[in-house]
């Protein structure tokens, strides 16, 4: 179990290339996570086991090591109302991309609802209801979940707040071997105000296909504290969008995930909104043969601070796992990124490779890069590289000495540079609705 | 009949990282006209084209360029596109994650006016003059210049070069590289670009190409001034002789 294997790795924050040695007498801070508080059907219970760890852990200061960069200040939760537990409806608002999916599931400020397309929505073929609902018929799909922990992501203190005032969480299940390749679409309409924190647990049965979006947007303060959670069985594939749209909120993300043997995760992140995000993924390749590639693309903008951190963790032999993020970082913007590929002792022959390429479009623009590998196995090949630059002036000059002007060269040059993740949505339509979006907030 | 002429260089004095490199050019091209620009490594002649493009990084310090009787120095480089002046790149530089297809569609309707372009005739256009250039058409939804080897970016200045139908065509070495068969495709590109009305500046080291694009006139650029104009009987002599019996005559005149 990863959870278990994880205890190997050093702790420290500056990224360390470690070969071979053993680290195990390494200070460890460890952050208790589900492996000891395992979901249960008395969810009640549940939520208060894990208020009492949020409680007792602190906020962060501005002076931790985690939170140098981006400060804590920007993420205070109890500043606002926490918002009631939703209750489920029956009528959704239209959305110019329903047509595309079998299902849709919305939540909103008021509720939640699901709209079954295709005739599919089903608890034997692909089931879509409330946690509580779902650890009541089948109390053991619960430990699809445990093990997402690493010292690398300690619990923090909001994460365990959202799940301890959850707005709502959902599950869906897919069985095995079903092939929802038009998939689900989540929308998330986030309300002004309060403290709103969707929990979305997603398990991929072993040989099934999942296509799955979720977008959020919103306008107006909030604070957002999203859970996703996913679990990918053997030779399953789940191909997941994260579109973050919406102005104005602090908003933070904690997905986890693991993908066990000969299963695939092909996740496409687009941050392109809210004032302050603190985005963090996890990916856990447990099984021998796990593929993970991972694109990211985010537009900062204004006075808008984005943290992004990403952890690969090769927990089995023969994984691989790509990642790629972009962000490309205007006016007084300010972007973070730190990320990790670790290998756990006795993942041989695994392949991690983890890029993370900035450009800044403002002389007021910043961004920080830190990429890191911690290596505990042998006979590998992880690459990590970062890159933090400027448009170069010689494309531009290109672009324009073919008549095209300043502004719209500058443009095509972003797009180009978005285009290695945005070509990456399998979806032809959300795909041009990407670039457009990117396109649109780019001449803003 | 009184002709007025495409360009128009007058004393020019032109540098980079504050450095002069053309002290004081002069230079006239008139519509028909083939010109050859020839001279040793570093005489300056990608600055000149480089200085007629309008890159930002190249400050002119005196002088005058008339281009089709606008003044050439107020345009931005996108303007100098419109107004008709092109210049194939002695090294075309790679866009990542811009297909060729997207670039000259953006680059052809800024120069011909949008209003004027139909995407479905476009890309057809753009296929046929693939298809001419003899390059695959797959190079349409390749990134610009991204992977593509020397020969094929110089072909891609042609095929650019076809679809902007410019006045003014400066070729910066883009002989330089090429295979016997490419250099043919090339030059056949430019006499097919070639009019009544267009020229060409066409900066070389090489004779072979002026064997297929015959210049009206030869100069020879050295130290950022033209020191010697001639036919292309010019051309053998410096195949022959090199360039340093023009640095003797250039220092005893200056
Ligand atoms: N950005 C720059 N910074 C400093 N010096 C430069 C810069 N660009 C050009 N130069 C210098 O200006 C001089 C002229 O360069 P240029 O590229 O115009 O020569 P060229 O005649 O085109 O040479 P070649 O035949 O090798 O292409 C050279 O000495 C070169 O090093
Ligand atoms: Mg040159």
């Amino acid at each position: 179990m990863a959870g278990e294997s994880v205890q190997g790795l050093e702790l420290g924050s500056v990224p360390t290339v470690n070969t071979g040695s053993t680290t195990s007498a390494a200070p460890t801070i460890h952050a208790p996570g589900l492996d000891d508080l395992p979901l249960q059907p008395d969810l009640e219970q549940w939520r208060r086991l894990a208020a009492a760890r949020a409680n007792a852990l602190p906020w962060p200061l501005p002076t931790d090591e985690a939170w140098r960069r981006t400060d804590p200040r920007l993420f205070e939760l109890d500043s606002m109302p926490v918002h009631a537990r939703l209750s489920r409806r029956t009528e959704l608002h239209e959305h110019p991309w329903d047509s595309f999916f079998d299902a849709v599931v919305e939540l909103d400020g008021h509720g939640w609802a699901v709209r079954d397309r295709s005739g599919v929505v089903d608890p034997a073929r692909l089931w879509i209801a409330p946690l509580e609902e779902v650890l009541r018929k089948d109390p053991a799909l619960g430990s699809n979940f445990t093990g997402l922990s690493w010292p690398e992501v300690p619990w923090e203190r909001h994460e365990w707040t959202a799940l301890a005032h959850t707005t709502a969480a959902l599950v869906v299940w897919v069985a095995p071997a079903q092939r929802f390749e038009r998939g689900v679409f989540i929308r998330i309409r986030r309300p002004e105000g309060s403290l709103y924190c969707p929990w979305v647990l997603v398990r991929v049965e072993h040989l099934s296909v999942l296509h799955l979006v979720l977008s959020v947007e919103g306008r107006g303060d909030a604070r957002y504290v999203e859970n996703l959670w996913w679990s990918v069985g053997a030779a399953g594939q789940l191909r997941l969008a994260r579109l973050q749209f919406g102005e104005g909120a602090a908003s933070m993300q904690y997905l986890r995930g693991r993908v066990e043997r000969d299963a695939s995760l092909d996740l496409v992140s687009a941050q392109l909104g809210e004032r302050a995000v603190r985005s963090n993924l996890a990916v856990d390749l447990a099984g021998p043969g796990a593929q993970a590639r991972l694109g990211g693309a985010a537009l900062v903008t204004g006075e808008r601070h984005l943290d992004q951190r990403t952890l690969q963790v090769h927990s089995a032999a023969d994984t691989t796992s790509d990642l790629r993020f972009k962000v490309a970082v205007q006016d007084q913007g300010r972007s973070v990124y730190r990320g990790t590929v670790a290998a756990l002792r006795g993942a041989v022959r695994i392949s991690g490779y983890q890029r993370n390429n900035n450009l800044l479009l403002s002389p007021g623009a910043r961004a920080d890069s830190l990429p890191g590998l911690r290596i505990d196995a042998d006979d590998l090949t992880c690459t990590h590289g970062a890159t933090v630059g400027q448009i170069d002036p010689d494309e531009l000059f290109y672009l324009r000495a073919r008549g095209i002007p300043e502004a719209q060269a500058r443009r095509l040059i972003l797009e180009g540079f978005f285009e290695e993740i945005t070509s990456r949505v399998a979806m032809p339509d959300l795909r041009e609705g990407l670039r457009r979006t990117l396109e649109q907030d780019l001449s803003a | 009949m009184n002709i007025a002429p495409l360009l128009e260089i007058e004393q020019l004095h032109a540098g980079v990282a504050g450095k002069e490199i053309l002290r004081g050019l002069d230079l006239q091209i008139y519509p028909g006209e083939i010109h050859a620009l020839m001279g040793p490594n570093g005489s300056g002649k990608s600055t000149l084209s480089n200085v007629l493009m309008g890159h930002p990084a190249y400050e002119v310090t005196h002088g005058t360029i008339r281009f089709l009787g606008r003044n050439l120095l107020e345009l931005p480089p996108e303007e100098r596109a419109r107004a008709g002046l092109f210049l194939a790149f002695q090294y075309p530089v790679a866009i990542p994650g811009v297909t060729v297809a997207r670039f000259m569609k953006a680059a052809v309707e800024a120069v011909r006016g949008r209003e004027q372009v139909r995407a479905a005739a476009l890309l057809h256009e753009m296929r046929e003059t693939a298809r001419w250039l003899e390059m695959e058409e797959s190079f349409l939804n390749r990134a610009i210049n991204e992977g593509f080897s020397g020969g094929e970016k110089k072909r891609m200045e042609i095929f650019q070069m076809l679809l902007l139908r410019p006045r003014l065509i400066v070729l910066d070495e883009t002989d330089s590289g090429l295979d016997v068969d490419a250099l043919k495709i090339v030059a056949r590109g430019v006499h097919r670009a070639l009019g009544p009305d267009t020229g060409v500046l066409l900066i070389t080291h090489y004779e072979r190409i002026l064997n297929h694009i015959p210049p009206h006139k030869v100069h020879i650029l050295l130290e950022g001034r033209i020191v010697k104009s001639g036919g292309p009987e010019l051309v053998a002599e410096i195949e022959r002789r090199g360039y340093d019996w023009l640095r003797e005559s250039a220092a005893a005149t200056s």
